[in-house]
Order: structure tokens, then sequence, then C-alpha cells
């Protein structure tokens, strides 16, 4: 799987808080 | 029977938006001589005349009105280097279309000629405000002025009376070898100055600045992973841009809103320099020798309307490789969903060719962001 789908996909609180951010 | 190549003109227009920026070089000159300057022509006092800037008015004012006004950046050399008379005769031609509501300006400065004066000026005509400033005065050592003295307490003075007068800013760094290996001590004092946004430019081998050693797509990783984990701890800082627009990727892939990210085209950015010549692509490309790309003007616009030379911009030889270039990172890089593989100006200064991918600007500042966001991910789910 690619970098960038691995990050579409993953619910690890990192990338949560990340998105919340937006 | 062999097909027909696909067009030019509509490889450009599916690659291209109509420019929501235009730069432009009101001086060549500089106050200041910062060691990493890719600007070859800094110590000449070229100012660009009023019939430029009239010129450049009137093709704005023919661009669609796509609803969100247009991005005029005064650039430079520094920008407010030409005095606040000059200043203003230089923005005047734009007035009725800025009351309509069709252009907004914007400055990028170094801030150390900033006064209340200036302040006054800045906030009559609206203008946004990027400041440059590297980091405390120990990490912003390489911005000195012409005689090589240390700018560091002129800039924070510029910085003070943007405060003192509430005319917004946002803070543009530029990281070396130094600041690389200490962005907790950059987040701090960058994000206490009172501006509303931090971006972080990783040095670039272009223009005249050729001999430093850049930092790596190490250091850069280990940058993004420290600066991103701060982030985190401080949610009321502002934003770091780079983080935002990796927030706002991910943010739009998630929600189902593929489309509106894959519909979001590079903008042509046209740079004005002081003289009417207009390059496209990056404004780094301005006033770069290069026969083979003809010096990558593609038109005066005292000569030509801005509208027709874009118009025309398929033709153009720096282009067509920058779009076959486009087309090879699509095909062969798996970070080109957030990346788009722009960045003109990093192939040509690092690889001396447009058509080429990877430069040591997307792997320091695209990839690393993206791996050092995988590498947490990682880390969390396994913990």
């Amino acid at each position: 799987m690619k970098i960038l789908d691995r990050l579409a996909t993953s619910g690890t609180p990192v990338v949560m808080e990340l998105i919340a951010t937006h | 029977m062999r097909s027909r190549p696909f067009p030019w003109r509509a490889r450009y227009q599916q690659r291209f938006a109509a420019p929501q920026t235009v730069v432009v070089q009101p001086t060549t000159w500089c106050n200041l001589d910062c060691r990493y300057c890719y600007l070859p022509f800094r110590k000449l006092k070229h100012q660009m005349p009023l019939e430029v800037a009239e010129a450049l008015a009137q093709a704005v004012a023919q661009f669609d009105d796509s609803g969100h006004p247009i991005g005029i950046v005064w650039h430079g050399g520094e920008p407010l280097a030409v005095g606040q008379q000059k200043f203003a005769a230089l923005l005047a031609p734009f007035e009725a279309l800025r009351r309509a509501g069709r252009v907004h300006h914007y400055v990028q400065t170094n801030a150390t000629l900033i006064t209340e004066t200036w302040c006054d000026l800045l906030a009559a005509y609206d203008v946004r405000v990027g400041v440059s400033i590297d980091g405390p005065a120990a990490l912003n050592a390489e911005r000195v002025d012409l005689r090589g003295k240390p700018t560091f307490d002129r800039i924070l003075r510029g910085i003070s009376q943007l405060r003192e007068n509430g005319i917004p800013f946002s803070v543009i760094s530029v990281v070396g070898t130094l600041g690389i290996a200490m962005p907790e001590e950059l987040l701090e004092f960058l994000t206490s100055l009172g501006g509303h946004s931090v971006g972080f430019n990783i040095e670039e081998i272009e223009g005249v600045n050729t001999d430093r050693q850049p930092p790596t797509a190490v250091q850069a990783e280990e940058f993004w992973r420290r600066t991103l984990t701060w982030a985190r701890e401080h949610p009321g800082a502002p934003a770091v841009r780079e983080v935002e627009r990796l927030a706002e990727y991910l943010q739009l892939i998630r929600s189902g809103q593929r489309a509106e990210w894959d519909g979001r085209r590079l903008d042509p950015i046209p740079t004005v320099s002081w003289k009417g010549d207009v390059v496209l692509l990056s404004p780094e490309l301005a006033d770069t020798a290069a026969p083979e790309y003809g010096d990558f003007v593609a038109g005066n616009i005292l000569d030509r309307p801005l509208p027709e030379i874009l118009r025309d911009a398929h033709r153009l030889r720096y282009v067509r490789d920058f779009l076959t270039g486009l087309d090879r990172c699509q095909a062969e890089c798996e970070f080109f969903d957030f990346c788009r593989g722009a960045q003109a100006a990093n192939r040509y200064f690092e690889n001396g060719d447009l058509t080429t991918t990877e430069t040591n600007y997307c792997r320091v500042s695209r990839q690393a962001l993206v791996r050092a966001l995988s590498t947490l991910a990682t880390k969390e789910a396994v913990a």
C-alpha cells in the first residue's frame, strides 16, 4: 500500500488530530 | 494510422488554471544581502516604471472574474525599498480593481524598513504582509545587511510596528543546516511574534545560491517529525503552512472530496519584472540566464497584453518541458497525489532540465513531511 493511501485510511490519533486542525 | 499526439494547448489547460497570483518586482534592489539569497541582481537599483504597473493593472482587469480576488504579490528585491511615494504610485493603477474586490495586494518584506507611516500606507490599501525572518538571533545570522551586519533587531522593530498598528502578517523562515536540527526553538520563537501563520522554506539550491550545502532528506524528516509533534502539543498556536496543507489534503481525501482536490490545477504564477518581462511557472526563474529557454521570458507586457502571453504559454519550450516533467512525476512518484509536481525552478537549478522529476526540494519539503507523519502514525499503531 502506498504511503499516502496508508495515511488516508489511518485511524491513529496523530493523523486524526492533524485532520481535526483543518 | 498513427494517432495524433495530445496537443500542447490541451495538455497545458489540463494542468494549469487561470492565474490567481501575479508576482511583481517593483525593484531589483535589496537593502539586505542574505547569504542564501538566489536573486542575481539584488545590488542593482532598477525600479519599475509606472507605465509597467499601469499595463499590468489593465491586463488584470481583462482576466475573467473568477469570484476570487487575484493576488498581486509585491516581491523583490525588497519591495519597500522603493519608498512610500513610489510604492503608493505603483498601487494606484489597481485601486479601482481593489475596491471592486477583483485584486488583493500582498507584500513579502524583510520588515527592516517598516515605520508607522508605512503601516498607514499598508492599511490604506489593505496590503497583506509576509515577513521574512528565519528565527531567533542565532538562527537568523544569515540575514545580514550590505555591510554584513546582523539585521535581527531591525526586523523585530519592523514587526513591532506591524503589531502596534494592527497590521496582520504571516512569517516565512528559511531553514538551513543549523535550523533544521532545532525545530522547537524555531517554532517557539516564530509563533510568538504575533503572526497568523508560519511557513518553512527549507534552503534550496537555486539562482545564484549554488555553493551552500542544503539540509538532507534525513535531517528534514526529523525536522518535520518534531514539527508535527510540537504543533500537536500546541493546538492554539499559529498554523504551520506546510502542515496545514497536508491536513487539508488528508481531510479532503478522507471525507469523500477527492474531486475537489483533483480539480485544483496549478497556477502559472506570471512574474512581472521591473521592466515588464513576464516569466511563468516559478518566480525564481526571473532574471535567470538560460539561453536554451530564452531566459524564461514569455513576453513583455509593454509589447503584448498579459492575457495574450498567457494564451500562448503552451508554445514555450520550457513550459512544454515542464508539462513533460509533470507527466513523468505523475507516472513515477508515489507522492504525486499530494505534491502535484510543481516547482519548476528546482528542476531547472538542481537538474538543469525541466523534463526531470525528483529534486531535493521534493525530498525535503514534500516527501519528508509525509514520511514524518507516516512514521508517527506507525509508531502509534504498534504501541
